[in-house]
């Protein structure tokens, strides 16, 4: 499973290897492939396969997923980035850094001449070109032409159903479409983002600026969003509709993979998890965890790159101002910190016992409190500074774990089986606390909270 | 009596002329139409040269100083394009050529500005030209 970020949570490594792979893909000829599909898909009107009807969110899916397979056949690690224009929606964003998607357009042609894809590098030479149209040069006018959507918009966008209506070749000019969810999201919603771009990104061969992926890669994230919020929704119109153009209707091959043996169709891409990935926004709440490859995950950020010791879990906590720390029990059997940034984080040199986790809490101040079974049973309180803890001096039974609670009052409960089996409570203070004298089952760990 | 039928025939004669003059399919290239280019007016001039076996009507306007025509696509044209859509208008803009095509839903498009669909050629030149202003 990989994981679709908002582009201004990219690591820089990360979004570094996001522009080389898609300069790889330029030099080696497939990114103009999938240009040449898009734009095709345009002049096969009044046949589009692809917009101006109800397959115009399941083809650009599969679009997508094809064209991040081949961002992973030349970098495994890399995943499609998202483009949310209702918060970043200025021309002095970062998305627009020269390290990254470059800058505006200027001069009469609106040339783009920063960053990776400026035509004076190289390597950024446009060859599949709309009927006509001659530069061979990336073009911008960033807000030339128009604004771009609102969060007021797109939850409005969002709340409308059913997800298409007859006569199935619509796109809306009025948020709260009448013609349902995929009108207004392609209308209303999808187009101004192109047109706000403008130049190249205006343009039936719109991949050309590579903007485009992450701003369908966003469309895409908002469908997913309204199926999550719209379960019994289905997909419409169904196979046999007349009137609807081929490759739309939920079980229709979609055009122009209706050769391949198993072509895609709308039903196909409904499940995006089953095709393989799934966005930082998907779950409202944040969740750290092991994964299958032992490394510590995070459902917003992914894969930190960190190696967990077999069997144990992760503790995470938020701040006040949203962001979150995570405890957890490295493959170096040390208590490490991270906060969900890519091989990045804090080893605190103390071992932990095998198979136990730590607990964390976030104190009032913002600073937090690790609560943790060492490497020599007793019970530890760090605060995630290296090389240094408070030893309480009280045993644990072996192979458990402790909960730690931050109280109103701005100080902390641990709740533990002490090596006695029965249930302890601590407060950080070594050599004291409470024995509840209550039996707990071997290798149980109890739960704390205030 | 004699008054009368002077008179009617001079009606009929001022008439002819009037149709004349309206249905002249010059009337494009009259003086009005260019002091409206030359001043930048949005002028609107519409002259219904409809030709022989096309049911595209011709029509021309000005705006923000750029000259608009919708035409019948010319043989020429035609022939670049696939067979069968020698009905469809052509648009120009300055004297170009547009590529334009419309969608499923008949709204046009046109290259290099496909995410604007327009119900007529002539609104899609107008938002054409609306950008090219914007981006200088």
């Amino acid at each position: 499973m990989r994981i679709r970020k908002n582009q201004v949570r990219l690591a820089p490594a990360e979004g570094a290897a996001f522009v080389a792979a898609v300069i790889a893909l330029k030099a080696n000829g497939v990114y103009d492939r999938f240009v040449a599909r898009h734009r095709d898909a345009f002049l096969a009107n009044p046949n589009d396969p692809a917009h101006n009807g109800p397959a115009f969110l399941p083809w650009h899916r599969e679009f997508l997923r094809r064209f991040e397979r081949a961002l992973q056949s030349i970098d495994p690690s890399v995943s499609l980035p998202y483009w949310d224009w209702t918060v970043h929606n200025s021309t002095a964003s970062s998305l627009w850094h020269a390290n990254f998607m470059g800058g505006d357009g200027n001069g009469p042609g609106r040339r783009v001449t920063t960053g990776p894809f400026a035509f004076a590098t190289g390597r950024w030479t446009l060859r599949i070109l709309d009927p006509g149209e001659r530069n061979g040069f990336l073009m911008r006018s960033l807000g030339g032409m128009g604004s771009l959507p609102t969060r007021p918009e797109v939850d409005s966008a969002l709340g409308v159903v059913p997800y298409d209506r007859a006569p199935w070749h619509f796109q809306s000019s009025g948020v709260g479409s009448r013609y349902g969810f995929r009108a207004g999201l392609e209308g209303d919603i999808h187009n101004r983002g192109h047109m706000w771009v403008g130049g190249s990104m205006m343009s039936f061969s719109s991949p050309n600026d590579p903007v485009f992926w992450l701003h369908h890669c966003n469309i895409d994230r908002l469908w997913a969003k309204w199926q999550y919020e719209h379960p019994s929704e289905a997909y419409v119109p169904p196979s046999g509709t007349p009137g609807v153009v081929a490759g739309h209707a939920l079980d229709d091959p979609m055009p122009p993979w209706d050769g391949e043996p198993s072509p895609p169709t709308p039903r196909s891409v409904l499940d995006h998890y089953a095709l393989g990935y799934w966005y930082d926004t998907d779950l409202s709440s944040v969740v750290a965890f092991q994964a299958s490859t032992t490394n510590l995950w995070t459902t917003d950020h992914g894969d930190t790159m960190l190696g967990m010791m077999a069997g144990t879990s992760p503790s995470i906590a938020v701040r006040r101002n949203g962001s979150y720390v995570i405890a957890f029990q490295a493959n170096t059997s040390n208590l490490c910190v991270n906060d969900g940034t890519p091989s990045s984080g804090t080893d605190t040199m103390l071992g932990m016992m095998a198979g136990t986790s730590p607990s964390i809490a976030v104190l009032p101040n913002g600073s937090y409190v690790i609560a943790f079974q060492a490497n020599t049973g007793n019970l530890w309180v760090n605060d995630g500074t290296p090389s240094s803890g408070t030893d309480t001096m009280l045993g644990m039974m072996a192979g458990t774990s402790p909960s730690i609670a931050v109280l109103p009052n701005g100080s902390y409960v641990i709740a533990f089986q002490a090596n006695t089996s029965n249930l302890c409570v601590n407060d950080g203070t070594p050599s004291s606390g409470t024995d509840t004298r209550l039996g707990m089952v071997a290798g149980t760990s109890p739960s704390v909270t205030r | 009596m004699t008054c009368r039928a002077v008179s009617l025939v001079a009606g009929l004669i001022l008439g002819l002329f009037w149709v004349c003059i309206i249905a002249s399919p010059y009337r494009a290239e009259t003086p009005l139409v260019r002091l409206a280019e030359v001043s930048g007016l949005n002028t609107r001039t519409v002259h219904e040269s409809i030709r022989e076996g096309s049911p595209v009507a011709e029509h021309s306007e000005t705006y923000k100083g750029r000259r608009i025509m919708v035409r019948p696509r010319t043989a020429e044209a035609t022939t670049e394009r696939a067979a069968g859509e020698g009905a469809e208008p052509e648009l120009l803009i300055d004297n170009q050529p547009v590529f334009t095509i419309q969608n499923s839903s008949g709204a046009y498009i046109a290259s290099g500005f496909a995410f604007a669909p327009e119900a007529s050629l002539v609104d899609l030149a107008k938002r054409i030209i609306d950008y090219q202003d914007a981006a200088q």
